[in-house]
């Protein structure tokens, strides 16, 4: 009997023990996450930055909307069918928002300050993180405008409805950034050598380029703001830009991680080329077209007419969709047709030329694999403002660039599509569902056929 | 004898027996029940003393009394008798059941059992047989329409699919709103992993709640806790309320073998109505009228074809004069069908042909003995199922054991041990994703296609043959697979083993002191894994999810338990403490880029590296508790209890809180000496309870993601974590009153409560442009307040024929008070396309679906622009609320002799649903209506006003010079707009009236069984869901907008038609 009691109250004891184990009542260290670090390296921080960068900046959310609006593109069903009749909705660009904030700019606003740790300060990533910076915020200003950046990023430390910067006050951020990124880039005390960089493998005087080819970009964006200014700017950038399609700033695909519009093709398929950009290649025999369009199931290279839902137009060719083909965050092309451009509104038509037809020759180059100059000389339309502006345009397809410049110029001119929901095809982007529900106060009230700062 | 069951060994634990040695006679006797059935533990006392003893197992009773005295016979139950000693020393009794059974005793938390009475807050309690009559396999489903104040969804058609349960209201804004659920003192894990796509509509599958492992036939008891003061002993897992069942166990001197068998059978009952008038085809929305063939010039002939590249069913009127080449004549491997026109009707096989009738299968047998000092039971169960979509099947088996023994007069051991296997096979996919085949049935599909020649979906090499060609020569599918090649080749299987069980023991170190020490354990491996076959019209990939749970509890409480002052007082008091540690694993992996080589299903088979997740978390939770009950003269009744968790979840300086409860209740009918009273109670309970968190959310850590080019990535993840985080609070009180009249032949119970949630541990979500998508901050305050009713009438009861009539009711109204400054929103999910959101909005009830809205004029006409068609609002607006505004049951039970039957009609008023398929089905002509009224060949004009329409920044709009709507439309251009135009057209109330239970029984008259050695033998019939009406959109059962037992409710995304069940059980007692 005793024995029994004894075993009972032995038991119920060390029942008790282990619920209440003295001293250490309850173990904090036991919520500490087994399978997330706290702090990672910056080398493994910039390839997901850059993937990013490819795949939402460039690829998915904003270049197919976009590019649908410059009939480079046409939306034949479903939301693609909406959007090409310019029904575009604060949640449609909600994704495209959330990526850019929390996956690109934040990220490289951690990168930054991580590379300018005391006593281990690494400028090299620092510059490589404020060229791409004011790559990112340089695409989100020409969509939407007035962004927020200066107060941005500060959530962690409760500011949770940043102000928005005016697009001038942003455009000068991004040339200040790019203009700090150089001697970065050049600085000759580094703790970290830079790794883990997918875009230029660590080759800082390729990233010095792009940084120079960026600012060009944007100073000619501001044509219609700066007159002349832009473009002498510009020119001034572009000398220390790419000097071949060796410098092309590109963000690759591959198998586990394949090109946005591939995927998109594969998933939704709601998109088939334009018969604006399909027409002008084929009216010139222009050798970009079976790459940058499929033959459909008839073997023909056909572009679907706005409005026409013609689901039996080619799709995106392997150039636009290819599973690894690169995306394009800025390119050598680019920079000579901003540079042509700029000397043939200065009036330098001898240099406007030459840029024009090096422009052309990169794009054909770089598309085609091969040279194309016995087709340059003949088939080169002749250099127009219009024509540096379409060839231009055709070698933009699948970036932002070509919307950015229809703003500006008005060219190539496009129709508005039958049963568009606008009256003109829209200027800008929607701010997204989530600003206006988080943040209301500051953001302000647009239409999507407002205009940005720099196209009034 | 459950209820008596469970009633004896609360006696036999709370009484303590005192003899009084005295010079009297010894008086002996059997007392019986109304059926002459010996009843043991009945309280035998003499009248004025404290003398008495109980019954033993055969009604035995021996007592000392004197001539003069009178013995009190009582039993809970059983209305108590009183027997004067006479000269003879024999005196047997029989007592008489209290139908009314007041003193019904029920479980409370931590398991402790409570006389009903005495409880300060509402209580409900159903038998086993209650939840088992119409036989449902999941046992949780069997609750709906039963008790008021639990509200329970469940798409029926989804074999072994999850269950939505709220308790009196959603309290939490994104944890998850769930019970728990507690099986003899094991809390069980009731986790649902329906991925997020899945619940929201966007495709996946439901792999059901892990709740479903309980076996409905094991439950001798289920009480639902709803309020706060129920559940405030349990702690913080119990927030949304707990459901404590209880399983059978043997009973005293009596061996039994229960033998179950039954077969049910289950067809459809609410499935979207498809137009039969014209096929396949993309059609001109330009137009009005019908469009025509294509056409084909093959070897020369030229044929008219149907258009199989589109995925719509615009195309021509059905004709069986017109000669067409259909899907299947263009494969010369079918010489047969190939190049072999047929003509253009509407199909013999349609897709109702497709599925099945579900078939399911219940066996069990239960073994149960006891002994004077030992009890056991084991049962063994299993149910096999086939669902109506075709190749699908669920099996469960359960082995249940438990045992309990006296090793001595003082000390007790008992434990309990269950393992289930929960097998699924080719559980179908939903939603809007490829392998659902509800998204070619309803949302892109065409119409004459033939279910029984589609069976042929093979060619000779094995490449898929599908009705959705790319083109004539070309067979590659489209959009759609064939859905014979998506049931045979890209099933999914899943497998959960689980254990759980208890083991503890019992020591009295005297008679009014004692200790129990428990250890309850939890474990189970779930497995999941889904595939694409290459040759689909995705790219293949294989899936696999292993998921391992962990939860272990110990658990050690001192009691004491003593009447004073003659027995008028009563004092039920202990203290305790738990310590319980979970722990959870998960390997998830995914192959990316393809297969290797086609029909191996190895994450190692992965073109692209595969995409793994691996995840593992660990939680703590010491508590301490107690409480103290004092009853006075079975009149007065007080509860007071306290509990203090310290959780690992929580910053340190935060992580320990109390809550406390009181709760009492007033017998007035002791009272109030009326005739027509015969029962009155009023109840009143006050509770706080303080709820921790998931782990993981203090501090910032960095996410992995596929390599890129071979390196690393990581980022930030777009949720900001909160290092100051501190514990949830919800103050609730309650109020009730129950009264009984003319015998207790009518009663009812209302209860009133109050609760709020407040500093709810939420994700919020922020402006991305702070660097993050969400914060997790203490925001957020919910409150719900609602009314439950419970009536019983008993119209008639007599020797032969009852009858009863139960109805509950329970209403409640909830609403978001606050979240963070500045934050009057957070979006809980994105339902599939066009932005549509599922939201807590301050000011609103929780689970607001967002989108776009008619544009009304001042009389609620619906405005109609140039186009002809409904103008949409520029901005979102609140469309309506998921929960409902009340809801009802109705049971109304009969026997005759030895006849039941029983029939419950449950209902919901308000909520609200979007479905996707209402979208799509409209887009693409395969809905009824879109050919409805010659709408195709004349026309649609839609009702509304035509105007002027202004729209202020702010979304406000004025609308003047209004006219009657005349402009004529295409019909498919109608029909698109359901997809182009605003968001409320697909926006339904989720009202609904059901018959959910229908049960005939009857039982075998016992003299026929005689000495067969046979106990009893019942057979049944019984149907569930047999009816359904009331519904705002007849093509859908409100209750298949659920894609899991989470937050995410009202997305129909593509989902499988609502079932009715019907089918015969037999059970034999041996």
């Amino acid at each position: 009997m005793n024995k029994i009691k004894g075993l009972a109250l032995a038991l119920f004891a060390m029942l008790i023990s282990l619920t209440s184990c003295e001293g250490e009542w309850i173990d904090s260290e036991l919520n500490i996450d087994p399978d997330a670090p706290s702090d990672v390296p910056m080398n493994l921080l910039l390839p997901g930055i850059q993937q990013s960068m490819g795949y939402n900046l460039m690829g998915n959310n904003s270049v197919r909307t976009n590019n649908i609006w410059m009939q480079i593109f046409d939306g034949v069903s479903r939301q693609s069918f909406t959007e090409a009749r310019y029904q575009l909705t604060p949640a449609d660009v909600n994704n495209l928002w959330i990526n850019t904030y929390t996956e690109m700019m934040m990220n490289t606003t951690i990168l930054v300050q991580k590379s300018r740790m005391e006593g281990s300060e690494s400028p090299h990533y620092t510059g490589i993180g404020q060229v791409m910076q004011a790559t990112t915020l340089g695409i989100t200003t020409d969509l939407f405008g007035d962004v927020p950046f200066s107060d941005a990023f500060e959530g962690s430390r409760g500011n949770l409805t940043p102000v928005y910067d005016e697009q001038q006050k942003v455009y000068d951020t991004i040339f200040t950034l790019l203009d700090n990124a150089v001697p970065n880039l050049n600085s000759s005390e580094n703790t970290f050598a830079v790794s883990g960089d997918v875009i230029y493998g660590g080759n800082l005087a390729k990233w010095e380029k792009a940084a120079n080819s960026i600012k060009a970009r944007h100073y000619l964006q501001l044509s219609n703001v700066l007159g002349n200014e832009a473009y002498t700017k510009a020119l001034a950038a572009a000398q220390d830009g790419f000097e071949s399609n060796a410098d092309d700033y590109l963000v690759p695909f591959e198998d586990s991680n394949r090109n946005p519009i591939f995927q998109f093709m594969e998933q939704r398929g709601d998109i088939r080329m334009g018969a604006t950009l399909v027409d002008l290649l084929v009216s010139n025999d222009d050798p970009r077209l079976e790459f940058y369009v499929e033959a459909n199931g008839d073997g023909e290279f056909v572009g679907s007419e706005i409005g026409s839902q013609n689901e039996s137009a080619s799709a995106p060719g392997p150039a636009i969709a290819g599973t690894d083909q690169a995306v394009k965050l800025m390119t050598y092309s680019e920079l000579k047709f901003i540079e042509a451009e700029a000397h043939f509104r200065l009036g330098q038509t001898t240099e406007a030329q030459a840029a024009y037809e090096a422009a052309v020759a990169a794009s054909l180059l770089r598309v085609t694999g091969e040279d194309q100059s016995d087709w340059i000389a003949s088939n080169l339309p002749g250099m127009t403002l219009e024509s540096i502006l379409t060839q231009k345009y055709i070698d933009g397809v699948g970036t932002n660039q070509p919307y950015a410049d229809w703003r500006r110029t008005g060219l190539p001119s496009l129709e508005l599509a039958p049963g568009a929901v606008t009256s003109s095809i829209p200027t800008r982007f929607p701010y997204a569902q989530n600003e206006l529900d988080y943040n209301r106060a500051n953001v302000p009230t647009v239409t999507i056929t407002d205009k940005v700062w720099w196209d009034q | 004898m459950k209820t008596r069951f469970s009633s004896i060994l609360t006696l036999l634990l709370a009484f303590v027996v005192q003899v009084t040695f005295a010079q009297q006679q010894t008086v002996s006797g059997t007392v019986t029940d109304d059926d002459g059935l010996p009843l043991p533990g009945v309280n035998v006392i003499v009248k004025g003393t404290s003398t008495g003893v109980q019954t033993d197992f055969d009604g035995n009773y021996s007592i000392e009394a004197a001539q003069t005295d009178v013995l009190v016979f009582s039993f809970i139950g059983m209305k108590t008798a009183e027997y004067p000693v006479s000269s003879t020393n024999i005196v047997d009794v029989v007592l008489e059941t209290d139908t009314a059974q007041l003193d019904e005793v029920v479980v409370t938390a931590l398991g402790i059992t409570r006389e009903k009475k005495s409880l300060g807050y509402a209580s409900q309690q159903l038998d086993g047989e209650e939840l088992t009559r119409s036989r449902n396999s999941n046992a949780l489903n069997s609750l709906s329409g039963q008790v008021a104040g639990v509200q329970i969804t469940n798409n029926s058609g989804q074999l072994g699919g999850s269950t939505r349960i709220v308790l009196r209201g959603v309290g939490s804004i994104t944890q998850g709103n769930k019970p728990l659920i507690v099986v003899d003192g094991i809390p069980l894990d009731n986790s649902n992993y329906n991925s997020n796509s899945a619940q929201t509509g966007s495709g996946g599958y439901d792999f059901g709640d892990t709740g479903f492992d309980i076996n409905p036939d094991d439950i001798a008891s289920m009480n639902v806790l709803k309020g706060g003061a129920a559940a405030a002993l349990y702690g913080n897992r119990a927030n949304n309320g707990a459901i404590i069942i209880t399983t059978k166990s043997g009973k005293k001197g009596k061996a039994e073998i229960t033998v179950n068998s039954g077969v049910s059978f289950e067809s459809i009952n609410i499935i979207p109505q498809v137009q039969k008038l014209y096929g396949g085809g993309g059609g001109d929305n330009s137009t009005i009228g019908q469009s025509t063939f294509d056409q084909a010039t093959i070897d020369g002939t030229t044929y008219n074809i149907v258009q199989y590249g589109v995925d719509e069913s615009w195309g021509p009127r059905y004709d069986p004069n017109a000669q067409v080449l259909h899907w299947d004549a263009f494969d010369p491997e079918f010489p047969d069908q190939y190049l072999n026109p047929r003509p253009w009707v509407y199909p013999e096989n349609d897709k109702e042909d497709f599925f099945d009738t579900g078939v399911s299968v219940n066996n069990g047998v239960a073994f149960s003995l006891g002994s004077e000092k030992s009890t056991m039971r084991l049962s063994l169960n299993n149910t096999q199922s086939k669902g109506i979509v075709p190749q699908s099947e669920l099996d469960k088996t359960s082995l249940n054991f438990n045992g309990k023994t006296e090793l001595s007069d003082r000390l007790s051991v008992d434990a309990g041990i269950n393992l289930t296997v929960t097998d699924g096979y080719n559980r179908p996919a939903f939603g809007y994703s490829g392998n659902s085949v509800i998204l070619q049935f309803f949302q892109f599909g065409q119409t004459q296609l033939d279910y029984e020649r589609l069976k042929d979906y093979k060619l000779p090499d094995g490449t898929q043959r599908t009705w959705n060609r790319i083109s004539v020569e070309n067979g590659t599918p489209r959009y759609t697979d064939n859905p014979y090649w998506i049931i045979n080749e890209n099933y999914a299987e899943d497998k959960r083993t689980r254990w759980f069980g208890n083991v503890g023991a019992k020591y009295d170190f005297t008679d009014n002191f004692y200790a129990t020490a428990k250890m309850y354990v939890d474990q189970y491996d779930f497995r999941v894994a889904t595939r694409i076959a290459e040759g689909s019209q995705s790219q293949s990939q294989y899936y696999e999810a292993d998921r391992d749970f962990t939860e272990i509890n110990y658990e050690a409480i001192l009691h004491y338990d003593k009447s004073f002052f003659d027995d008028k007082l009563d004092l039920n008091a202990f203290a305790g403490g738990n310590k319980r540690d979970t722990k959870f694993r998960a390997l998830i992996g995914q192959t990316q880029g393809g297969l290797v080589v086609p029909n191996i299903y190895n994450l190692n088979n992965s073109v692209a590296n595969p995409l793994i997740d691996d995840y593992d978390e660990n939680k703590q939770i010491e508590s301490v508790f107690g409480s103290a009950s004092f009853g006075y003269d079975d009149m007065l009744y007080l509860t007071v209890t306290g509990r203090n968790d310290w959780s690992s979840t929580l910053p340190e300086g935060n992580n320990s809180f109390f809550y406390p409860s009181i709760n009492g209740s007033f017998v007035f009918s002791q009272v109030l000496d009326a005739d027509w009273l015969s029962f009155g109670k009023v109840r009143g309970g006050y509770a706080e309870v303080g709820s921790d968190t998931d782990p993981y959310q203090l501090r910032n850590t960095y996410n992995s993601r596929v390599p890129f080019f071979g390196s690393i990535r990581y980022n930030q993840p777009d949720q900001n974590n909160n290092p100051n985080l501190k514990p949830e609070r919800k103050n609730t009180w309650e109020v009730g009153l129950e009264m009984g009249f003319l015998k207790n032949r009518l009663r009812f119970d209302v209860t009133y409560y109050d609760e709020i949630t407040e500093d709810l541990i939420t994700p919020v979500q922020v402006d991305p442009s702070t660097g993050y998508n969400s914060t997790v901050a203490n925001a957020g305050k919910l409150s719900n307040k609602g009314i439950e009713a419970l009536v019983n009438i008993s119209p008639i009861r007599t020797d032969d024929f009852d009858w009863n009539i139960t109805w509950n009711f329970a209403k409640n109204e909830n609403e978001l008070l606050e979240l963070l400054p500045g934050v009057n929103s957070l979006e809980l999910a994105r339902f599939p396309f066009n932005g549509v959101t599922l939201n807590a909005i301050v000011g609103q009830p929780y689970g607001v679906i967002r989108g776009t809205n008619y544009v009304f004029d001042d009389s609620g006409n619906r405005v109609v622009g140039d186009n002809g068609l409904y103008l949409e609002t520029p901005n979102v607006e609140n469309l309506g609320s998921v929960l409902p505004d009340y809801n009802m049951g109705f049971r109304n039970s009969f026997r005759y002799k030895n006849f039941d039957l029983g029939f419950l009609i449950d209902m919901q008023k308000g909520g609200v649903y979007r479905s996707l398929t209402n979208i799509w089905g409209h887009y693409s002509g395969i809905l009824e209506s879109t050919a409805a009224n010659n709408i195709r060949e004349d026309g649609v004009v839609v009702s509304g006003v035509t105007g002027d329409v202004s729209f202020n920044d702010d979304g406000t709009y004025t609308v003047t010079n209004t006219a009657e709507n005349t402009t004529v439309v295409p019909a498919q251009r109608w029909g698109q707009d359901f997809f182009f135009g605003n968001d409320n057209q697909n926006v339904f109330a989720a009202d609904y009236w059901k018959l959910r239970e229908v049960t005939f029984g009857y039982t075998l008259p016992q003299e026929w069984l005689g000495k067969t050695g046979v106990n009893s033998v019942r057979f049944s019939a019984f149907g569930r869901n047999l009816l359904v009406w009331g519904l705002d959109n007849d093509n859908f059962d409100p209750e298949v907008a659920t894609g899991g037992s989470g937050n995410i409710q009202g997305s129909e995304g593509g989902s499988l038609p609502s079932t009715r069940t019907y089918g015969l059980n037999v059970e034999i007692k041996l």
